[in-house]
């Protein structure tokens, strides 16, 4: 087998405080997979907010998750465009300070015209008392490749200084 | 006649401790080696006996035979194990444990002698776990023979389940009885290849050189790495710019080349290769010839199965040719269908179960998204452990899903198979990446 490096950075955005969304737009096609690490925290005033990752412009998708918060596990889903769809919970600033939370989605075989896209985020927020882990599958119901990808989260909320986003892109021999 | 004896690697346990010790790539061209321990550990019987490892797991039956003599300062025992059937050669109470005196430590020695040769290798061991307790010394000496003709590679030690403590060390010496006469001539630095968080160092040995070894350091200063030959695989720091020197060692002293040209590693993250199919397919993918200078893998799973016998679709994994046989394999699952949760297990089974995918009546076009790490896949002591994430949504149907296997064999993973029932919708495919 022929090996190669990968994993390579596409974009980071670092939170300034006084942005409440925040999209990679124009991404590359030119990979395999593309994968979106957050570690972030909402000014949003609960302990939990939603997080909301949505590619191409947060249109056709349906989902479906698993969910548990420490005393109780539930899945529930929903069909196309119906549902709020909050791909996890995070932190907000009502939770413990200089708390983050942190999520991963994997796009894999993103950039391809003949399939529809699923996407996979697995999001984890602890406060110590409160908190979670998300595991949410979710499809574009498209056929087009995805070309951008939006985050934000409950009532657009801006998100606080210290938070990161970015984007890598993953080759496959 | 004098003899030399050099420190070939050191470690010394951090904070939290550490479960074993392994010394691997042991360079061939000393006489004999030795191991020096100094160690505590995490029992409460005061002395805890010492177990070894050589040339890694799947040794023949009756690897070893040993013979152990304990005095205790009220008793003496002695004990005998001949054509013991396991892979560890156990070696005597001579570790310290948790109810001995605070920041008490063995004092431990293992010697191999003529260790390259074709014939059996005689192994000392001595070792005292004395605490400044009256039921807590044990001064313990072993003789054993490992009875297996070829070099020792590799001595992996532990302390039966227990951890050594913090501050225990382990250091490696290689021993020549053969006495250089000049310094060694110096080598010549070769090409340097990255290797994913390794660089591969090529030298050329000068001509009669006396050396017993050759060290490779590096700049900015990481590591020094020993070999016996060229090349070597030095561990590099990643994304910094590097360069390394070789020198031929022996009992006199050493000699350095130039330094290489500077390289830096891209990253640690390596894709190993690719199975796709454009076309529905009643056949496994499968990795073969994996490359074990990795410390993890990664399977990123595109994916759809062409099942028409039921309501879903599982695909079951294998390692090294082994699949639906034996029951090395246990599995637990949770997931959740948009309804309701689930979650169960299989134990003693002839596979891995890595978790649902939509199936042939499943809307065309929906896929699974299957995230597979499997973590120390190249070591020869542990069981393999596989964690699986994955999940997929066709509209009204779906699966979010965590899973886990074991693999319970000490062999490294060369080949892994993947079989889902029925078989691999088109347009499916399955990546595997190195890591570290």
């Amino acid at each position: 087998m022929a090996a190669q490096t990968t994993y390579t950075p596409i974009a980071t955005v670092t939170a300034t405080g006084s942005t409440n969304a925040y999209q990679f737009s124009s991404i590359p096609q030119t990979y395999t997979d593309i994968v979106l690490i957050g570690y972030c925290r909402s000014a949003q005033s609960a302990v939990n907010p939603g997080l909301y990752v949505r590619p191409n412009s947060g249109t056709g998708w349906s989902w479906t998750y698993l969910f548990g918060n420490g005393s109780t596990f539930a899945s529930g889903r929903s069909t196309l465009n119906t549902g709020d769809g909050a791909a996890g919970i995070i932190i907000g600033n009502s939770a413990t300070a200089n708390v983050y939370a942190s999520f991963e989605t994997h796009f894999l075989n993103y950039s391809n015209t003949t399939t529809y896209k699923p996407y996979l985020t697995m999001s984890c927020a602890e406060t110590g008392g409160a908190g979670g882990t998300y595991l949410w599958a979710a499809t574009t119901n498209s056929t087009a490749a995805i070309n951008n990808v939006i985050i934000y989260n409950d009532s657009n909320s801006n998100w606080m200084v210290g938070t990161t986003f970015t984007l890598y892109g993953i080759t496959a021999a | 006649m004098s003899v030399f004896m050099q420190p070939i690697y050191t470690q010394t346990a951090g904070s939290g401790g550490i479960g074993s010790m392994a010394f691997n790539n042991i360079p061939q061209g000393y006489n004999d080696f030795v191991v020096e321990i100094s160690a505590r550990t995490g029992n409460s019987t005061i002395a805890q006996p010492i177990f070894i490892q050589i040339n890694g797991s799947g040794q023949p039956a009756g690897t070893h035979a040993v013979t152990t003599m304990t005095g205790t300062g009220a008793t003496v025992t002695s004990g005998r194990s001949f054509g013991y059937t396991g892979d560890f050669l156990y070696a005597g109470n001579m570790i310290p444990d948790s109810s001995a005196t605070a920041n008490s430590f063995s004092n431990v020695r293992i010697t191999v002698r003529n260790y390259t040769a074709s014939t059996y290798k005689p192994v000392e061991i001595e070792g005292i776990a004395e605490s400044n307790v009256a039921s807590g010394m044990a001064i313990t000496d072993s003789g054993a023979v490992y009875l297996n003709s070829k070099p020792i590679t590799s001595i992996y030690i532990a302390a039966g389940n227990f951890t050594f403590a913090q501050y225990s060390t382990f250091t490696l010496y290689g021993i020549s009885q053969q006495y250089a006469t000049a310094l060694p001539s110096t080598p010549s630095i070769g090409a340097v290849t990255d290797q994913a968080g390794f660089a591969s160092v090529a030298f050329t040995p000068a001509s009669n050189d006396q050396a017993v070894s050759y060290a490779i350091t590096t700049n900015p200063s990481s590591s020094t790495t020993y070999v016996p030959a060229s090349p070597a695989l030095v561990p590099t720091t990643v994304g910094t710019s590097t360069t390394y020197q070789v020198a031929a060692v022996n009992n006199l002293g050493s000699s350095s080349s130039t330094a290489s040209s500077s390289i830096t590693t891209a990253n640690n993250y390596t894709s190993l290769g690719t199975v796709y199919t454009a076309s529905n397919l009643s056949d496994q993918f499968r990795f073969t010839n994996i490359p074990q200078g990795y410390q993890h893998l990664q399977i990123r799973l595109f994916s759809r199965s062409i099942n028409t016998g039921g309501t879903y679709a599982t695909c079951y994994m294998g390692f090294n040719g082994e699949i639906f046989s034996g029951s090395n394999y246990a599995n637990h699952y949770v997931y959740g269908d948009g309804a309701s949760t689930s979650y169960g297990n299989a134990t003693a089974a002839g596979q891995g179960n890595i978790p649902n995918l939509p199936w042939n009546a499943v809307t065309a076009n929906y896929f699974a998204v299957t995230i597979i790490d499997i973590l120390d896949y190249s070591n020869y002591f542990k069981a393999k452990t596989v964690k699986t994430i994955s999940g997929w949504d066709a509209n009204g149907t779906g699966r979010a899903q965590f899973a886990s296997f074991s693999w319970n064999s000490l062999a490294p993973i060369s080949a892994i198979s993947l079989t889902p029932d029925g078989g691999w919708g088109a347009y499916s495919h399955a990546a595997l990446y190195g890591i570290g």
